[in-house]
């Protein structure tokens, strides 16, 4: 492939637009702070990428998706699982390639044999507004940074990572 | 007659379409009362939001008009920018670019055609089936969508909305290892297209046997197949118009059942696209493309708009084969960064190109400056509309006639909808989960 890749990768999803849904961005966003670039880690703004997020299990051994959602939690609060821990109640009509369910996606993804030997791992944190703004609520801004300081323990393991 | 002569069919959003469109027809005893294609979307204001400001900045703002066709707006406003400052371009960057808008075209289409169109074929609701029934085929076009995204990326600088296309020159060039990479991938890519073509062929006798003439709209190129080049010409007319003077083709005007504007030249609609491109272009089509379109059963002008996903196989053959021709091109020659000394100018400019889905026009005017005062964008998008609504029109009571049932004619309106590949908008996706235990 033309692109050099890492073998882990931190994949942030949502839309800036519209308040916490952007959180994975977001969490991306601090991940940057924290690293020096140019380190075998690949950090993956990744937005509303539709099928286009099928092109980046290739070459891949661990990838940790960031996502908001409503995970039957408090707002803030976040969790780490697997995908095969969740059911989804999202229904999809399938309007677009922009809709996206990642429960839904993920599912597709395996049954296609492109997950096979890859570590999937899921960080979801409740949110607390859907509006338009391209600000967090005030809780998920508070309690974000610790979501990405658990995904940063967890991609560190094992590895050197150097900090700013 | 159809099996009920009352239909009330309500489509709050047809599926599998980039944004929100709606089917509304009703008949009472076999009479039409309403028949609507309708655009509920919100205007976006783009061309407002650019006045006041610098000429640097409109290709990057405008882009986030689509993230489909990104890298068209992109060129589509600086070739306006360029116009209005009188800013010729090398041929480096040239070629630059028309890789770039190739490599759109690829992933653009590929992306339609399989994920959008294939599911009406198999008659099923979505590509996620087509695990069970063709996994073999959707490895293939992921492949393909791949490969179409990281030329993008390459030349561009990102997949979508690119960074290092600026006012007459690139700001960054790609690698000459990178060219040779890609040019390796795009060779076997032939390859994965003609297996492509041949899926696409096993699936056409679903193609619905739907015509309608209507007038084709698209830029033509005395050179080659238009996609970068071009004057403005149609299936009604034996000359060429200058782009400059789109708004005598494109007659743009406002209805009641939509936010859209629509279009129109010498007949009630225009149709532009891939379609549109081959009727008035097939002839240069290079000779694979051309075989790949007639074993797809296009062998010249064409009046089922079905048939325009069929012109976006053969283009996608087209632009693999001239992003080789560019990627020799740059190749053999030596490139360097150029430097550019840009001393704006007040005056008009107009930058047109093809995009996925037809004939995309950027004009701006500018002020001494180099400060945008005036801004209009038209989108091939709404160009479509009133072709689809008319289309409609055909379609209802010949499918009534032909003793369709209520269900199979809204059928064949959605997939009418999506055979024209519109893009309207963008969404969310939020996670929506709940834990087994």
């Amino acid at each position: 492939m033309l692109m050099r890749r890492s073998k882990i990768a931190v994949i942030g999803l949502g839309n800036r637009l519209l308040a916490d849904e952007g959180a994975g961005l977001h969490a991306i966003d601090l991940l940057c702070e924290k690293l020096r670039p140019g380190q075998d880690l690949d950090l993956v703004e990744a937005g509303t990428p539709g099928m286009n997020l099928l092109h980046q299990f290739d070459e891949r051994e661990k990838i940790i998706f960031i996502d908001a959602g409503n995970c039957g939690m408090k707002p803030g609060e976040y969790r780490r699982f697997v995908p095969g821990d969740v059911i989804s109640r999202k229904k999809s009509p399938h309007y677009s390639l922009h809709e996206f369910d990642l429960v839904e996606f993920l599912e597709f993804a395996r049954q296609m044999g492109m997950t096979k030997n890859i570590e999937v791992v899921i960080y979801c944190i409740q949110a607390a507004e859907m509006k338009m703004s391209q600000q967090l609520s005030a809780v998920v801004k508070k309690k974000l940074p610790r979501l990405v300081e658990d995904v940063y323990r967890e991609v560190k393991e094992g590895r050197e990572l150097v900090e700013e | 007659m159809s099996k009920t002569n009352d239909l009330n069919i309500h489509v709050h959003h047809i599926t599998r379409v980039e944004g929100h469109g709606n089917i509304a027809v009703n008949t009472k005893n076999g009479k039409i009362e309403q028949i609507q294609w309708q655009v509920p979307e919100a205007p976006r204001f783009f061309e407002a939001m650019v006045v006041g400001r610098d000429y640097s900045q409109l290709a990057t703002i405008t882009s986030r008009i689509c993230g489909i066709c990104s890298i068209g707006h992109t060129f589509a406003s600086l070739k306006a920018t360029e116009a209005a400052m009188g800013i010729k371009i090398s041929e480096t960057t040239r070629h630059l670019r028309e890789l770039l808008l190739h490599g759109e075209t690829l992933q653009s289409h590929v992306l339609h055609v399989c994920y959008l169109v294939v599911p009406d074929l198999l008659n099923i609701n979505s590509v996620f089936p087509l695990i069970e029934t063709h996994k073999d085929v959707v490895l293939l076009v992921t492949k393909l969508h791949r490969l179409a995204n990281e030329l993008c990326d390459t030349i561009g600088g990102r997949t979508t909305h690119p960074i290092r296309t600026r006012v007459g020159r690139f700001s960054m060039l790609p690698e000459k290892k990178e060219l040779e990479a890609l040019k390796k991938r795009l060779t076997e890519a032939v390859d994965d297209l003609k297996k492509l073509a041949d899926v696409v062929k096993s699936l056409a006798p679903a193609i619905p046997d739907f015509t309608r003439e209507t007038e084709y709209l698209s830029l033509t190129y005395d050179k080659e197949y238009a996609f970068y080049d071009g004057d403005c010409t149609t299936t009604d007319i034996d000359k060429t118009i200058p782009v400059k003077e789109y708004q005598r083709v494109v007659n743009e005007f406002v209805v009641p059942q939509s936010t859209a504007k629509y279009g129109k030249f010498n007949r009630g609609s225009f149709m532009v696209g891939a379609l549109a491109r081959y009727n008035n272009n097939y002839r240069q089509l290079s000779p694979l493309a051309a075989s790949v379109a007639e074993m797809l059963g296009l062998d010249g002008v064409n009046y089922n708009p079905f048939m325009n996903n069929i012109a976006q196989v053969a283009e996608s053959v087209f632009a693999v084969e001239r992003a080789l021709y560019h990627i020799d091109w740059l190749l053999d020659n030596d490139l360097r960064l150029e430097e550019l000394e840009i001393k704006p100018r007040a005056g008009r400019g107009v930058g047109a190109v093809e995009v996925p889905r037809g004939v995309l026009f950027h004009d701006y005017e500018y002020d001494d400056q180099g400060k945008c005062v005036k801004a209009n964008c038209v989108i091939p998008t709404n160009l479509n509309h009133n072709n689809i609504q008319l289309d409609f029109e055909k379609m209802v009571p010949e499918t009534m006639k032909q003793g369709k049932s209520e269900k199979e004619i809204q059928f064949h309106l959605e997939m009418l909808v999506r055979a024209y590949d519109p893009c309207i908008s963008c969404s969310t996706h939020y996670l929506d989960v709940e834990f087994k235990k």
